[in-house]
Formats: C-alpha cells, sequence, structure tokens
C-alpha cells in the first residue's frame, strides 16, 4: 500500500466511500421512483378514477335533480335553463367517460366500466324520450316515464358507478399497502448502506492519514535538525509515494548541502594552503546551489583576479617582459596595489628605455650617448649610474682601440694602445698592441719576402730572357744549318742519282755496242743480199721499159684518143729508166757499204770493253754517292730532330720568360700592396715598389684598323693538310 | 751582338704588326725569336731583307702568309696533362654536372694537347656516351690542323697515364713508327675552330661550364688581357669556371670573376656553391695514376 501515490491511496478511500454513497443514492432514488409510481398511480389513476366516478354521480344526481325540475317548474324560462343544465351536465359526464375510457384497466375493471357505459346508454335513451316529452309539454306522460322507467335505469346507473368506484377504492387501498412495505424497506436498506459507507470511510482515513503523518514525522524531524544546523542524520526511504519522494528530496537536500560543505571545507583548506586558483566544481551542484557554488567561484576570482593579476605582472616584472600599464579600474585596496604596481612598471620602463637607448646608441655606434640618471630614483638610479660608469670604462678603451685600428687602416702600423687598463681591458689593449706589432712583424716579413721576390722574379725573368733569346738564336743557326745540310743533302742525292743514271746509261751501252756489233753483222749480210736483190729490180726496170716502148707504140695507133696514154707510157718509161739507173748505184753503193759495215762492226767489237771499264767505275761513283746520301740522311735526320728539339726549347724557353716576366709583374704588385702599411723598423719604409718593366704596347690605338685575315680562315681548311693512313696504326 | 739581320725599324713595324693582330706583346729582347723564327719565310720567298717581307705580308693578297707569320711568331708551348691540378678539378666539376650536357672551351688549343687531355678526362669520368663537348681554338691555323690530326711523336705522349694512352690512342707502326693516333672517338669530340681572342667572339659558340685560358695571357698586356677575358666572359655559363695558367691571374684583369683558389674562377655569387668542388679531391685521379713519372 504505501507503494501507491497518496493521491491514489486516497482515490481508491474515496472512491470506496463514493461507491457507497453511489449505491445509497442509487438504490434511495430507485426505491422512491417505485413510492412515486405507486403515489402517481393512487393520485393520477386510481384517486384520479374515483375522483371522476364521484363527478359523474354528482352529474347524473344534477340530471336527475333537473328532470325533477322540469316536472315541477313547467315556465318556458325555467324549462330552458334546466335544459341548458341538464346539457352542461351531459357534456361534463360525456367528458368524464371520456377521460376514463383512455385509462387502463384490469379485467374487473374493464367489465364495471363498460357495465357504467351500457347503463349510461339506456340511462341517455330515457332522457331523450324524456326531454322530448317535456318539450311537447306531455308533462303527464314525461311524469309517468319518470317515474316508471326514468328512475330504475337512473338506479342502475347510479349504481355501476357506485360499484366502479367501490372497486377503485379497493384497489386504491391495496397499492397504499404496498407504497407502506416499499417505504419501510427503503429506508432500513439505506440505513445499512449508509453504516457500512461510514465504517468503510473511517477505516481509509485512519490508514491513510497513518501511512502520511509517519515518514513526514521523520522528514520534519530531519528538517528541524537541518534547520538546526545538523547534517548528520540518517534518512532514507524506499517508498515510492510522495511521502517517500519528499524524505528522498530532504535527504538529497542533506547530500547537495553536504557535497557544498564539502567543497566550502576544500576551498577554505586550499585558501588556508595559498592555491588560490582551487575552485569548487560548479557542475557537481544543480540550481541555486550551484549558484551557490558559482558565487563562491566568482567571489574568489573576484577577490583572486587582482591578486593574480598582480602575480602575473610581478612575474613578468621579474622575467624581465614589462608589462602595459594596468588600466583595469579596481576598488579599494586593489586600486592601491593596481597604483603600486603601475609605479613599479614605469620605473621599471624607464630603466629599460634608458638601457634600451644606451644599447641601440651602442650598436649605432654612438659611444658617447649617456643615460640621465636624474630621471631614475633609489636603486635604480644608482643602475643607471653605474651603467653610464661601466660605459664609460669601456668605452675609453675602446676609443683607444678605434684610434689604432683607423691608422690600420690606413695602413698604420706604428699605433699602439698606451694608457694603462686594468683587467681584460689590459688583456684587450695587449692584444691590440701584440696584434699590431705582429702584423707589423709578417708584413715587414712579407714585404722583405716581396722584395726578395721581385728580385729573384726579376733574375729569373733576365735569365729566362737570355736563355729565349740563346734558345731563339740556337733555333735560328739550327735552322739555317739545317738547310744547308738540306741543301747538301739535296746534291749528293743528285749526284748520286746521277752517277746511278749514268752507270746505267754505261751498262745500256755496252749491251747496246755489243748489240751494235751484232747488228751490223746483220746489215752486212742484209747489203749483200740487197746487192744480190739489185739484179731483180734492174730487170724489171728493163723489162717496164720495153712494155713502155710498147704501150707508146699502141697510143700512137690510137692517135687521138691515145694521146693521153702516150704521156703517161713516156715518164713510165723515163721512171724505169730512172729505176735502173739508181738500181746501178744502189748495186754499187752495197758493195761499198758492205765494207764500211764490216769496218764498223769491227770498231764496235773493238768498243765493248772501254765501255765496260767505264761502266763498273761509274757503278763505284754511284755506290760512294749512296752511301754519302745515307750518312747526309742520317745528319739531316739528327737536324731535323735538333730543329725540332731546338724549336721546342725555344717555345719552352720562349713561355719560361712570358712566365717569368708575368712573375715579375706579380711579385711587383704584391711589393707595390704591401707599400701600403708603415712600419716602425724604418728598413725599406716609403721605398716606392718596383715595378716590372713596362709591359705596355707602343700602341694600341689603332686596335680599330685589324686585318681581317687573321680574324677568319675557312674551318673546311683546318685539319686537310696532315694527311696519313689509319692502316698506320694499332692499340697499343 | 748582331742584329741577326733585322733591324731596329724593322722589329718595330712587326712588333705593332703582331701586337694588332694577335695581341702578342714583343719586347725588344724578341728580335733574335723574331728574326729566328722567320728568315725561313724570307729564304722561302728569296727576300732580302724584313721589310721587304713586311711589305709582302701586309699586302692583302697575301693573307695566307700574314697568316703563317702570326702561326710563326705565337709561341705553342703545351703537353698533355700540363698543370694536372686542373684536370682533377675538371673530374670533380663534371661529376658534380652529370646528365647535364657539359660543355668546354679550350681557348688556346695550341697543338691540340689541352683539349684532348679534356677529353681523355671527360670521357673518364662522365663516359663516351654522355653529354658532352669540347670546343677548342687557336688563332694559328697550322696548330689547328695538327691539333685536328690528333698526331703526336711518342715521347709527348709521356704525361698520358698509361691506361689512358692504352684507351684512347693508337699506336703507330710502319710509316708513323713512333708517333700515336688521338681515337676518332675523342677527335669527333673536339671542335676546332680559328679564333683570334683579341676580336668579340662569334655569337654561335654558345656557352661554356669551363673555360680554359691557361698560359696564354702570359703573351699580353694589360689592356690585351682585359679585352680578351671580355670577349671570353659572356661565353662562361653563370655557374662555369674560368681557368687561367698557374703563372697568371685575373686580379686587375675583371671584377666579374672572383677566384675559389688561385688560377680558378668564377662569378662571386657562385663561390659559395663552386669552391667545396675545388677543394675536392676527385674519387680517382687521373693523373697520380700516371704518376710523377710521367714526367
Amino acid at each position: 500500500m504505501k507503494n501507491l501515490k497518496i493521491g491514489l491511496r486516497l482515490g481508491i478511500g474515496f472512491a470506496v466511500v463514493l461507491l457507497l454513497l453511489l449505491a445509497i443514492a442509487v438504490i434511495g432514488s430507485m426505491r422512491l421512483n417505485a413510492l412515486q409510481a405507486e403515489i402517481t398511480d393512487l393520485v393520477g389513476d386510481k384517486n384520479f378514477k374515483v375522483a371522476t366516478s364521484n363527478d359523474m354521480i354528482d352529474s347524473i344526481g344534477m340530471l336527475g335533480m333537473m328532470h325533477r325540475n322540469m316536472l315541477i317548474m313547467r315556465g318556458d324560462a325555467d324549462l330552458r335553463e334546466f335544459a341548458q343544465t341538464a346539457n352542461a351536465e351531459r357534456t361534463k359526464l360525456a367528458k368524464d367517460l371520456e377521460a376514463l375510457d383512455g385509462l387502463s384497466f384490469g379485467d374487473e375493471g374493464e367489465r364495471l366500466l363498460n357495465d357504467i357505459k351500457s347503463a349510461r346508454q339506456s340511462f341517455m335513451d330515457l332522457q331523450q324520450e324524456f326531454e322530448g316529452l317535456i318539450q311537447q309539454r306531455n308533462f303527464d306522460q314525461a311524469t309517468t316515464i319518470f317515474a316508471t322507467t326514468y328512475r330504475p335505469a337512473f338506479l342502475v346507473y347510479l349504481d355501476s358507478l357506485k360499484k366502479f368506484i367501490a372497486y377503485q377504492t379497493d384497489l386504491m387501498q391495496k397499492t397504499g399497502r404496498d407504497a407502506e412495505t416499499l417505504g419501510k424497506d427503503s429506508v432500513t436498506l439505506l440505513i445499512g448502506l449508509a453504516v457500512a459507507a461510514l465504517l468503510t470511510g473511517i477505516g481509509f482515513a485512519i490508514f491513510i492519514t497513518r501511512s502520511i503523518t509517519r515518514p513526514v514525522g521523520e522528514v520534519m524531524d530531519a528538517a528541524r535538525k537541518m534547520a538546526e544546523g545538523d547534517f548528520k542524520f540518517e534518512l532514507s526511504s524506499d517508498a515510492r509515494d510522495e511521502v517517500g519522494e519528499v524524505v528522498r528530496a530532504v535527504a538529497g537536500v542533506q547530500t547537495s548541502v553536504g557535497t557544498m560543505i564539502a567543497d566550502a571545507g576544500t576551498l577554505v583548506e586550499a585558501a588556508l594552503a595559498g592555491r588560490l586558483a582551487t575552485r569548487a566544481d560548479a557542475s557537481r551542484h544543480q540550481g541555486d546551489y550551484r549558484r551557490i557554488v558559482q558565487g563562491v567561484n566568482d567571489t574568489l576570482d573576484a577577490v583572486i583576479g587582482p591578486l593574480n593579476v598582480a602575480a602575473d605582472y610581478v612575474d613578468q616584472i621579474a622575467r624581465g617582459a614589462i608589462p602595459a600599464k594596468i588600466t583595469d579600474t579596481y576598488n579599494g585596496d586593489f586600486n592601491t596595489l593596481k597604483n603600486n604596481l603601475n609605479t613599479a612598471i614605469d620605473a621599471v620602463n624607464a630603466l629599460v628605455a634608458d638601457a634600451v637607448m644606451l644599447a641601440q646608441a651602442a650598436v649605432e655606434g654612438r659611444l658617447a650617448t649617456r643615460a640621465d640618471a636624474s630621471r631614475h630614483q633609489g636603486d635604480y638610479r644608482r643602475i643607471v649610474d653605474g651603467v653610464n660608469s661601466t660605459l664609460d670604462a669601456v668605452i675609453a678603451p675602446i676609443n683607444e682601440v678605434k684610434r689604432v685600428m683607423v691608422a690600420l687602416s690606413g695602413g698604420d702600423l706604428t699605433q699602439k694602445i698606451t694608457d694603462d687598463y686594468a683587467g681584460d681591458f689590459q688583456v684587450l689593449q695587449n692584444a691590440v698592441n701584440d696584434s699590431m706589432d705582429k702584423l707589423a712583424e709578417i708584413i715587414e716579413q712579407v714585404r722583405g719576402a716581396a722584395d726578395a721576390l721581385t728580385n729573384a722574379a726579376g733574375q729569373v725573368s733576365a735569365t729566362a730572357q737570355s736563355l729565349s733569346q740563346s734558345s731563339s738564336e740556337q733555333a735560328a743557326s739550327v735552322e739555317e744549318t739545317s738547310a744547308s745540310i738540306e741543301q747538301m743533302s739535296a746534291s749528293i742525292n743528285q749526284n748520286s742519282e746521277n752517277a746511278r743514271v749514268t752507270d746505267a746509261m754505261a751498262s745500256k751501252s755496252s749491251v747496246e755496242a755489243g748489240e751494235g756489233g751484232g747488228a751490223v753483222k746483220s746489215t752486212v749480210e742484209a747489203m749483200k743480199n740487197i746487192a744480190g736483190k739489185i739484179g731483180i729490180i734492174d730487170d724489171i726496170a728493163y723489162q717496164t721499159n720495153l712494155l713502155a716502148l710498147n704501150a707508146a707504140i699502141e697510143a700512137a695507133r690510137a692517135g687521138e684518143h691515145g694521146k693521153g696514154f702516150a704521156v703517161v707510157a713516156a715518164e713510165v718509161r723515163k721512171l724505169a729508166e730512172r729505176s735502173q739507173v739508181a738500181a746501178q748505184e744502189i748495186g754499187e753503193l752495197a758493195g761499198t757499204s758492205v765494207q764500211l759495215a764490216e769496218r764498223a762492226g769491227k770498231l764496235l767489237d773493238e768498243m765493248v770493253p772501254s765501255i765496260n771499264k767505264t761502266s763498273d767505275l761509274v757503278q763505284e761513283i754511284a755506290s760512294a754517292s749512296q752511301e754519302q746520301t745515307a750518312g747526309v740522311g742520317q745528319i739531316n735526320n739528327a737536324m731535323g730532330q735538333l730543329n725540332k728539339a731546338t724549336q721546342q726549347n725555344a717555345s719552352a724557353s720562349e713561355e719560361l720568360a712570358a712566365t717569368a716576366e708575368e712573375l715579375g709583374g706579380q711579385a711587383g704588385q704584391l711589393q707595390e700592396l704591401m707599400g701600403f702599411f708603415s712600419i716602425d723598423a724604418g728598413a725599406g719604409v716609403g721605398a716606392a715598389p718596383k715595378r716590372s718593366p713596362a709591359r705596355k704596347p707602343a700602341s694600341s690605338a689603332d686596335s680599330a684598323a685589324r686585318p681581317r685575315a687573321a680574324r677568319s680562315a675557312p674551318r673546311a681548311a683546318i685539319g686537310k693538310p696532315v694527311s696519313f693512313s689509319t692502316s698506320d696504326f694499332e692499340k697499343f | 751582338m748582331d742584329n741577326h739581320g733585322v733591324s731596329d725599324q724593322e722589329f718595330a713595324l712587326f712588333r705593332k704588326l703582331i701586337y694588332r693582330l694577335a695581341g702578342i706583346n714583343m719586347a725588344d729582347s724578341k728580335k733574335p725569336l723574331l728574326a729566328g723564327r722567320l728568315t725561313r719565310r724570307l729564304r722561302h720567298h728569296g727576300l732580302e731583307s724584313f721589310r721587304d717581307y713586311y711589305t709582302l705580308v701586309t699586302r692583302t693578297e697575301h693573307s695566307d702568309e700574314l697568316q703563317l707569320m702570326v702561326d710563326l711568331l705565337t709561341t705553342n708551348e703545351t703537353y698533355f696533362f700540363r698543370e694536372a691540378a686542373h684536370f682533377d678539378y675538371l673530374q670533380t666539376f663534371a661529376a658534380s654536372r652529370r646528365g647535364r650536357p657539359f660543355r668546354v672551351w679550350s681557348g688556346a688549343s695550341s697543338s691540340g694537347e689541352e683539349p684532348y687531355t679534356i677529353a681523355m678526362v671527360l670521357a673518364e669520368t662522365l663516359g663516351m656516351a654522355a653529354n658532352w663537348e669540347i670546343v677548342a681554338s687557336d688563332i694559328s691555323l697550322s696548330m689547328l690542323e695538327k691539333a685536328h690530326a690528333g698526331l703526336y711523336p711518342m715521347e709527348r705522349g709521356k704525361g698520358i697515364p698509361p691506361e689512358l694512352l692504352k684507351k684512347y690512342c693508337l699506336k703507330g707502326v710502319r710509316e708513323q713508327e713512333g708517333n700515336f693516333l688521338v681515337d676518332a672517338r675523342l677527335r669527333e669530340r673536339v671542335d676546332f675552330r680559328h679564333i683570334n681572342l683579341i676580336s668579340p667572339t662569334t655569337r654561335d659558340l654558345g656557352q661554356f661550364d669551363l673555360i680554359f685560358l691557361r698560359n696564354v695571357m702570359i703573351y699580353f698586356d694589360n689592356d690585351t688581357k682585359r679585352k680578351v677575358v671580355s670577349n671570353m666572359l659572356p661565353h662562361l655559363r653563370e655557374d662555369g669556371t674560368f681557368i687561367v695558367g698557374h703563372s697568371e691571374t685575373l686580379t686587375g684583369i675583371t671584377d666579374a670573376l672572383s677566384a675559389m683558389r688561385p688560377t680558378l674562377y668564377c662569378q662571386p655569387h657562385m663561390r659559395a656553391q663552386l669552391e667545396p668542388l675545388s677543394r675536392l679531391a676527385p674519387n680517382r685521379s687521373l693523373r697520380t695514376q700516371s704518376g710523377s713519372a710521367g714526367r
């Protein structure tokens, strides 16, 4: 039950009570309805029926009365008045009957009503008859009817009505009794239900109240303790109802406040330990607790913020990073702190500005610059004074060094730092002075070396020059000698060649002389043959002569026609005769030629041995010449090599001479450079450096008129003249 | 002393002429040199005096003779691996440029020993397949012809380390006994050009990583030295090195270059980059293999 919410619990209680109430209401209303129905039945139906029946009885009585009155008072006016009233009563009766006829009845009631209707009908007929008689002023008849038939019908009608009323009254009484019973039962039932509802309501009220008040009491106790500041209590509930939640909520409050107290403790502890950056974790708290914790944090920030700024500034100042002045607005003591810090910053800034100014001046070389110490106070002033003094102490030697170095840059090595200094300045002074001394010493040595070098270079140059000159002369004379030898070699060659040719010729002559002898012999033979063959020619000439004669005769016979032929024949005859003479002459000449040829043959035979001797001698000359040629060739070769070597020497010595001169020039340049320095030693100071012999050309102004010939030769010309066969080379 | 057949006036004429043509500065002491070197030409032309020869060479139709005279009056002293320390530097310098086209100008190549020495060092350092090129120039056509042939007496090859000689030269036999020939593979890599350094150099020369101008300026006076160097400087790459002979200096000749070490010059702002190279010994010095026995 305690796990149900109080609302639900109350709901259930009230629901039960209300259900009982509803039951009472429903049952009560049902019973009352039943009673009402009974009453309605009594009043509206049964009572109505009785009342109506009574009215009908009244009306019937009235009718009877009127009808009687008609019999009694017979004036017209009266009759009319009675007839009117009788009609009204009849109308009323008809209406009442009609009203009854619309109601329901039991079987008995229906039967009784029908009795009434039938009685009424009989009565109605009699009434009409009666009233018709009245109108006819037949009172007698009327009185008879009234007395005989009218009156019994009237009574039956009345009686039927009375029976009906009695029946209905009976029914009314019965219904009244039923209603009474019903009323009594209902009262009993309703009282029972009311008692049950009362008991249930009390039960629930007690239970629910108890289930709420007990834990609420605990909570109240806890709340009271909390109000007294006592948070060390146990409060817990596992109930799921609202009270349980209240208990837990209060326990939550206890926890939250406990955490807050713990945080506050931590913060206090941290603050005491100087850990000002420590903050409570506001996110651990909710709602207003968070605002409280946040508020505490903010408060700490507000207090510690300026402290941190101050600490940061002091730290920055300590580390040398001078911050800008604090411009934030602080109140009270914080403002004092801020002002003090700003004063410190100003003082340090002024100090730094002066230090920077001095450093800048030093960097830019303005060594005379000093800081104004009067702008500073207290120990700061002492610092600035100290720096100024330090500068004074440093700059004096630097000025001295400057003076010496300026002199050095002008080549003057005679300057020294003469003032006395202590400590590192003395080291500097000694270093500078020693450097100057050392430099002067080295320069003196270099100068000596340069002088020596210039001298040596001059000598080398002169020697190389004379070497080059003599090499050139040697080359020229070797060239000349070699040319002479070349010529000699050529003439010897020529001799040798001539001898060789002569020898050949002599040999050839000897052979030819032999051959000539043979030829002469053959000639003799041939001559003899010719002499023999001449006779044939003589014969042929003779015969030709005869033939020409015959031809002349034949031509004469032919007369005019043979005239031309006769001329030819005469010429042929002349030729034949001349041939004969020539043949005879040749015959004689052949005879003498044979003699001459025989003599020539003999002479030639005698010539051959002497020619052979000549040939031998010439051969000896030729071989001697050849030996000479070989010798001269060797000499020539040697001269060629000598020439080549001499040319190479000449070329090398020429290059050497040029190099030596270049060297001399550079040594002179060195000497000239060294002349820049002046040193104390006195030796050779200011001596003008000896320049090497002027190598400036006599004229270089005409360079514009450079001939084109030397500038460019056709590329094709290169590589043509040196020719050799690649087959004459092989791998190494 | 006889005057070798050259009068003072004649010598003055030739001195002016050779100075104008080649920038060579001849002192009076060079009279025997002039006589020794030109007498042959007088003889060749059958001339009596040097004045006649002067008239001959200065006539425009004898430009060939003028060139010959210049050839004769220039001194062509050179040998393989001359001033060998420079080739150590060439080695480290070329190695530092590996992967880039590498161009060297031998400003006064004479009979070709210098460009072929450079070629051997580059062939060893960068390999034959690498993109390197040597331009060799001289004022003397006859020297250029000699150089182009690449043919030398055996004793001139003493400075070449034996394994390089084996690798890059051929031994002469039969007709060429006693000579050696620089291999065509190296000869093809050297572009010989006829250039007079005192005239503004041709623009198509391009730029060079290294310029050798060694033992040339010793024959010049300062004006000529300045002219020659200022003619050559536009052809030096910004990060290039200019090398002069060991007795020469560019101090007072040009301010555009500063010395990293004696004889090695570079642009002042490149000094920090290049100077360490000049102090570096090559991994495998080519010259030390040959040893001092080479000379």
